[in-house]
């Protein structure tokens, strides 16, 4: 970093002095180390629930849909809810990484790759989710535009359904690439310093031969810089789509042209309460506080303030339309909300998602952990919510009153909503089991952000002038 | 410190001061034979500058909380447009004197015979109309003139704390302008149609606000630049320019594609309406116009490195996206107060051009005026050497 | 057939790019710098230019834009237009969702794959050229002959100026 010159107001974003063996050591022990009995007891909750989600989508499969609590009048429930509620959390692992990255925000380098991780598990949830909720999942297929016996009957097109098939699709490929990607110089690192056979050969074959050469770094980053500026706008549509599988039809409290940037608002804000989630759990286990730092908190939590602000800017919009517009069915669909039968779940959200964060105009608050995590899991509660409310309260009570009705989930429909919560959470305990969770190289590179320059000679004294293990040229690599 | 220098105007000052005296001329001949036009054309030019200048305290204060520091080579450029800010605000409050040729809803009649006015009436009522405007005019012309003072005193005592107080009002200023400014968007233009609704009105102006400051700071700096006033601003700094002149003006696309797209699919009368009027007849060519001017050739034209980073493009297209702004308004404004208009072959009149000329003359000199007030380096600012090894 | 090359071991990267810039300044030629990170300032040491990858990108991005359009075009105006909901078979507007997404797709994938084939990485036993140490704490800067002349006293006397800690002469095979 002896090129930049930074301003006095800088400060280091490692906050403790760390050689570059250091982190290596530090990032790779969680996965060289037996795991703990605390890990195997959180994986066995997170099983567990994921087993209880299981055993009752079965019961939904060999039953059929009418275990879950849908009615004619309301035909989208809690399914939709998490639908929305995964694909949401995603989009902070792609802010972080991708967005960030184009706004030169260094100090993403020691959450994006387990942002990125999130941004994995909950696409996988959201992605199973479309097709649990299908009435009849063995036709999925069916979804694709492919040369078919009907005569070639295509999917329609101009069904915004077909675009979320896509988006959804796109953004799980896409993520993945880019987290891959991301991954393999950190591959090869673990890789160099694997003890046993099994392990070299597995992270060998990952890391693609990989030897950290300046001529690929720099295309590597050149095309990193390219995922970052796709991933962005991708990021963006995805969210968009799925607000459009509402706002195109005629439904009031559906049928609004805010939607697409205010989901997306929405989805960045609930993402990234979990990332802080996530985060604080794991800086806490691992003792990680030097690398994910108080500012790496506070400037999360600002996040949560712009996209908080933006999402009560939303709400007050559409609320302020809906009597605006002079719309008689709309202004219902909003009282209904307010007053009718599911206000406790719209003011909830109300309290969660607008006067909640707002605790985090406070610096003594957005910095304190223990403020933090349990508003993330508040902020998190209300975003749930959030998509409830709006999927259901627009639809119990339509424009004909003889089709009014309720809609209460059944046990079966909320055990699958813990499922959901068990897969995620198991994805991410073999995460931390099985990759470096925090971007080995990156952080290697912001080390010498806001420090004075080291000039004295290396403390640590060269052992040999070269390994003894080292014979150049014996490993052949022609194609 | 250097007194009243002209950095940007030199010596075309007396060609800007015709053309503001034309711009006027022009505007009180049109008062007095077509009231109408005239006053659609000063809402349209009164409020794309006033975003110019308002985009300017918007840069800012997200650049101070988001504790950036390239930017401060350039820092009084975009001070320089917020100091424009009072005088803009004044123009919009004129607009209070010609809310009757603009706005149906000022009209008792009018609103006694149609339902949906008279249900809007607690709203859409003069009175309460003038208050917002007073209100939202006097909040932001208060957060340009705080933020530039500290921004002054930083430089004269080096004093981190003015800094400090920035950052702080900065973060108050942005929580409050995204309501403040959907309201005015809004009030100012969706009401002119008083019977058309569409909740994005407010974001797709704050796009529009963002994509404009970009756009008018990249002309100023390069302008100053190319007068060797400002020799600090490197190609590093015109590729960030370039860089979120492409980001927002795609935002902006995003978003009206957004509202085009959702109003196109539900197809609801009460709606379309909107786009009816700006598809037929003539000047429909103008909507689609639009969407090139603010995005298609941006987007093509700085996709690029080379191009963000080439003084000479990145001139022309901010020129393009500005141009392609003021005609944004243009089309959300002419259509609703005078449907009729886009009939004609061109849909944009001799006072709509005059007018424009005239504000931009004289919105040319208020910022070389302020640009002379202070030194063109922020010498105090604690994150130049950033700026400066940029 | 085999070559001789000159390797240099830092622990700083500015050490390294020093080395880099003066090694070039007296025209050695850089067979390549290995680091644990991406060094910023070392393609200008290196001379290397910008890299052509973003024209991939946008091939394949406009090769996705085009390919969606056209296809969907075809599905629902031509091979087998259905009236649904009133839409137009040619509804352009409800196809740019679509045409975005696949789009991005290719885009991105072109772009990796790109990346893969022109830096050959791929699924291996073991690196093609791995030096100990530079995926954890060391740099290595590789230097080569220039038209015949090698001259490793004088690299070495100018590596361990710009602050090398050991230097090296191998064989690799190329």
């Amino acid at each position: 970093m002896s090129r930049v010159r930074l301003s006095a107001l800088r400060e280091p974003l490692v906050t403790a002095e760390r050689s570059l063996a250091q982190v290596t050591d530090e990032v790779c022990a969680p996965i060289e180390r037996r795991p703990n009995t605390r890990w195997w007891l959180a994986l066995l909750g997170a099983a567990s629930a994921l087993c209880f989600g299981l055993v009752c989508y079965i019961r939904t499969l060999s039953t059929g849909l009418g275990v879950w609590g849908l009615n004619n009048t309301v035909g989208w429930g809690v399914d939709i809810t998490n639908f929305v509620f995964w694909i949401g959390i995603g989009h902070a692992g792609t802010l972080i990484s991708a967005i960030l990255f184009l706004f030169r925000q260094q100090w993403r380098t020691s959450v994006n790759r387990a942002a990125e991780a999130m941004t994995i598990f909950a696409v996988t949830c959201a992605g199973l989710d479309v097709i649990v909720h299908m009435g009849r999942p063995w036709l999925a297929f069916w979804t694709l535009p492919y040369p078919n016996t009907r005569g070639s009957l295509w999917v329609n097109f101009r069904s915004p359904l077909i675009w979320d098939v896509f988006a959804v699709s796109t953004y799980f490929t896409i993520s993945l690439v880019f987290w891959y990607v991301g991954l393999l110089p950190d591959l090869a690192t673990v890789r160099d310093r694997a003890k046993g056979r099994i392990r070299k050969l597995v992270f060998s074959l990952l890391s693609l031969g990989w030897n950290g050469s300046h001529r690929t770094w720099s295309r590597y980053e050149t095309v990193y810089l390219l995922l970052a500026g796709l991933a962005t706008p991708l990021v963006l549509s995805v969210h968009s789509i799925v607000s459009m599988d509402f706002a195109t039809s005629l439904l009031p409290g559906w049928h609004t042209t805010i939607f697409p940037p205010y989901f997306v608002a929405g989805a960045v804000f609930s993402g990234f309460a979990m990332v802080l989630t996530l985060m604080l759990i794991v800086r806490a286990v691992l003792g990680w506080q030097h690398l994910i730092t108080t500012r790496h908190l506070e400037n999360m939590a600002k996040i949560m303030i712009v996209t908080g602000g933006i999402m009560a800017l939303a709400y007050a919009t559409e609320l302020f339309t809906a009597w605006y517009s002079g719309n008689a069915y709309e202004l219902f669909t909003f009282r209904n909300r307010m007053s009718g039968p599911y206000a406790w779940a719209y003011w909830t959200m109300v309290g969660c998602n607008v006067l909640a964060p707002q605790l985090l105009w406070f610096k003594k608050l957005r910095t304190s952990p223990i403020v933090l995590f349990p508003l993330s899991l508040v902020i998190n509660v209300g975003m749930w919510l959030e998509r409830f409310v709006i999927i259901v309260t627009s639809l119990h009570r339509d424009f004909v009153p003889s089709n009014w009705t309720m809609y209460w989930p059944t046990w079966v429909e909320l055990g699958i909503t813990i499922g959901w919560f068990g897969l995620f959470f198991t994805l991410f305990l073999l995460f931390t089991r099985a990759l470096p969770m925090v971007s080995i190289a990156e952080v290697k590179s912001v080390l010498d952000y806001g420090r004075e320059p080291r000039r004295e000679p290396a403390s640590v004294p060269w052992p040999a002038p070269i390994a003894p293990e080292f014979v150049a040229g014996s490993q052949e690599g022609a194609v | 410190m250097r007194d009243r220098e002209s950095h940007l105007v030199a010596g075309g000052r007396r060609w800007l001061v015709v053309a503001v005296a034309a711009g006027l001329i022009a505007f009180i001949l049109g008062l007095l034979f077509r009231p109408v036009q005239a006053w659609s054309a000063f809402l349209v030019s009164s409020f794309f500058f006033l975003t110019v200048a308002l985009g300017g305290l918007v840069f800012l204060a997200i650049m101070y909380v988001s504790n950036a520091g390239w930017h401060t080579v350039f820092k009084r450029v975009p001070e320089a447009l917020a100091a424009c800010l009072p005088a803009s605000a004044f123009s919009m409050l004129a607009i209070l004197a010609g809310a009757r040729w603009l706005y149906p809803w000022t009209h008792a009649d009018a609103v006694l015979h149609d339902e949906l006015l008279s249900a809007k009436a607690p709203y859409l009522n003069t009175g309460f109309f003038a208050a917002r405007m007073v209100g939202v005019l006097a909040l932001w012309v208060f957060f340009a003139l705080m933020t530039r003072r500290y921004s002054l005193r930083q430089d004269a005592h080096a004093d981190i704390k003015y800094t400090r107080r920035n950052v702080v009002l900065s973060a108050i200023f942005l929580a409050l302008f995204p309501f403040s400014f959907s309201m005015a968007s809004i009030d100012w233009l969706m009401s002119l149609d008083p019977h058309w609704a569409s909740t994005i009105v407010g974001l797709y102006q704050i796009a529009g606000l963002l994509s404009t400051a970009v756009a008018a700071i990249s002309i100023v700096g390069i302008l100053l630049r190319r007068r060797g006033a400002l020799p600090d601003l490197t190609e590093t700094h015109l590729h960030d320019l370039g860089k979120l002149l492409f980001g927002f003006s795609t935002m902006w696309a995003y978003l009206w594609f957004s509202q085009y797209l959702l109003i196109w699919y539900t197809n609801l009368p009460e709606e379309t309406t909107h786009y009816l009027v700006r598809l037929q007849g003539g000047a429909s060519f103008l909507f689609y116009l639009n969407v090139v001017l603010n995005w298609a050739l941006p987007f093509v034209v700085l996709l690029r490195r080379p191009a963000k980073r080439s003084e000479g493009t990145l001139l022309w297209t901010s020129t393009v996206v500005l141009v392609g702004r003021w005609l944004d308004i243009h089309l959300q404004v002419v259509p609703a107060v005078a449907p009729d208009r886009l009939q004609g072959p061109m849909g944009i009149g001799f006072l709509d051009v005059a007018l424009l000329l005239g504000f931009g003359a004289a919105f040319l000199l208020m910022t070389d005026r302020a640009l002379g007030k202070a030194p063109l380096l922020a010498e105090g600012d604690p994150y130049l050497v950033e700026a400066l090894h940029h | 057939m085999k070559s001789r090359l000159f390797v240099a071991w830092f622990e700083r990267e500015d050490a390294i790019l020093e080395a880099v810039r003066a090694a070039r300044q007296a025209g050695y030629a850089i067979e390549d710098a290995y680091t644990p990170y991406a060094v910023h300032g070392m393609d200008e040491a290196m001379g290397l230019g910008l890299s052509r990858l973003p024209w991939v990108c946008f091939g394949c991005g406009l090769a996705g834009l085009l390919l969606a359009f056209g296809f969907q075009l075809w599905t629902s105006a031509s091979d087998w237009p259905i009236n649904v909901g009133g839409k137009p078979p040619a509804s352009v507007l409800a196809f740019i969702p679509l045409t975005f997404e696949f789009m991005v797709l290719l885009a991105g994938l072109g772009s990796v794959a790109a990346l893969f084939l022109r830096a050959r990485l791929y699924p291996s036993r073991s690196p093609r050229f791995l030096l100990p140490r530079v995926t954890n704490d060391r740099f290595a800067l590789v230097l080569t002959r220039p038209d015949g002349h090698f001259d490793a006293p004088e690299m070495r006397i100018l590596c361990e100026r710009a602050g090398a800690v050991a230097t090296e002469l191998v064989e690799a095979s190329s």
